[in-house]
């Protein structure tokens, strides 16, 4: 079976700051084929990220297909 | 952080989060993970303060602002990052049809910012390429309603408007995208540089209308 397989490897995605966009979509994708992702956030839009996360308002769209979250290494 | 101006190093939105330059990040990858620690980069930023205005009205304040923002930052992220990646990594990021086609509303200049980021992509894969065996690619996404994206006001409309009109007419989810660029981002995609790819239902191939909706009066 042919499967993208990015074990072992780090990703940086700069440009996330919610659930709802391209970023935030590609990191969940590079996660669920293995990578480490961290990211990068507009400095405004920081705390509220770190809210959404904290609060749990992230949680349904963070679990991975393994039935894992989505953890980001660095923020 | 030399280089930041005076009201942004002050304004209280961004004075406590230290170094946020794309050089403060650099210095924060090289301290937490060292060198040559990254695989994957993905750029999926963009702003222009004039957006809902049209081209013709846009200062050159707002469209220099534009390009610093939306393509710029891609040159600087390539430049400062490329050199903490390894060999065969691969760095990728979001544009729109608006930088080649006409789509009223996509204003401020981020339709010129998106042709330079789609150029620069070329030139940049060629030079990173050579220089660090990586790649660069950018995603032509089709329209989606993310927060970002509603800051432009039209877009409900163009969602409609896209699938209505596109080959394939279920909605464009941002999965589609994300899997696009995990391909991308993989040794999957060794052989793929220097190109925009479209997900987005394939409406850029389109001539033709084939559906309106019941208000088609121009947005502008």
């Amino acid at each position: 079976m042919l499967n993208i397989d990015l074990r072992g490897r780090r990703a940086l995605v700069a440009g996330v700051a919610d659930d709802g966009g391209y970023g935030f979509a590609a990191a969940k994708a590079l996660a669920e084929a293995g990578a480490s992702v961290c990211v990068g956030t507009w400095p405004p839009a920081l705390n509220i990220f770190m809210n959404l996360i904290e609060r749990g308002k992230m949680d349904e769209s963070r679990r991975l297909s393994s039935g894992e979250m989505l953890q980001f290494e660095k923020i | 952080m030399a280089d930041v101006p005076e009201d942004i190093r002050s304004n209280k939105r961004y004075r406590d989060n230290g170094d946020f330059t794309i050089e403060g990040l650099v210095n924060r990858i090289r301290s937490d993970f060292g060198e040559q620690s990254l695989d994957i980069v993905i750029h999926s930023l963009a702003n222009a303060p004039e957006v809902k205005k049209p081209l013709l009205e846009t200062s050159r304040a707002g469209y220099l602002a534009a390009l610093s923002v939306s393509a710029y930052s891609m040159i600087a992220m390539v430049s400062r990052l490329g050199p903490m990646m390894r060999s065969g990594g691969s760095l990728l990021s979001l544009t729109y049809m608006a930088s080649e086609r006409v789509i009223p509303g996509y204003g401020g200049g981020m339709s010129s910012a998106k042709a330079a980021l789609e150029s620069d992509t070329r030139v940049l894969a060629f030079e990173a390429g050579r220089k660090y065996g990586l790649r660069v690619n950018t995603i032509s996404a089709g329209p989606y309603a993310s927060r970002a994206a509603s800051a432009i006001g039209i877009i409900d409309r163009m969602v409609t408007y896209c699938s209505v009109n596109s080959p394939m007419t279920d909605p464009l989810t941002a999965e589609e995208v994300g899997v696009t660029a995990a391909f991308l981002s993989s040794p999957l995609g060794s052989g793929i540089t220097g190109t925009t790819i479209y997900v987005d239902k394939g409406y850029h191939t389109m001539g033709m209308a084939v559906g309106s909706l019941p208000d088609t009066s121009s947005p502008l």
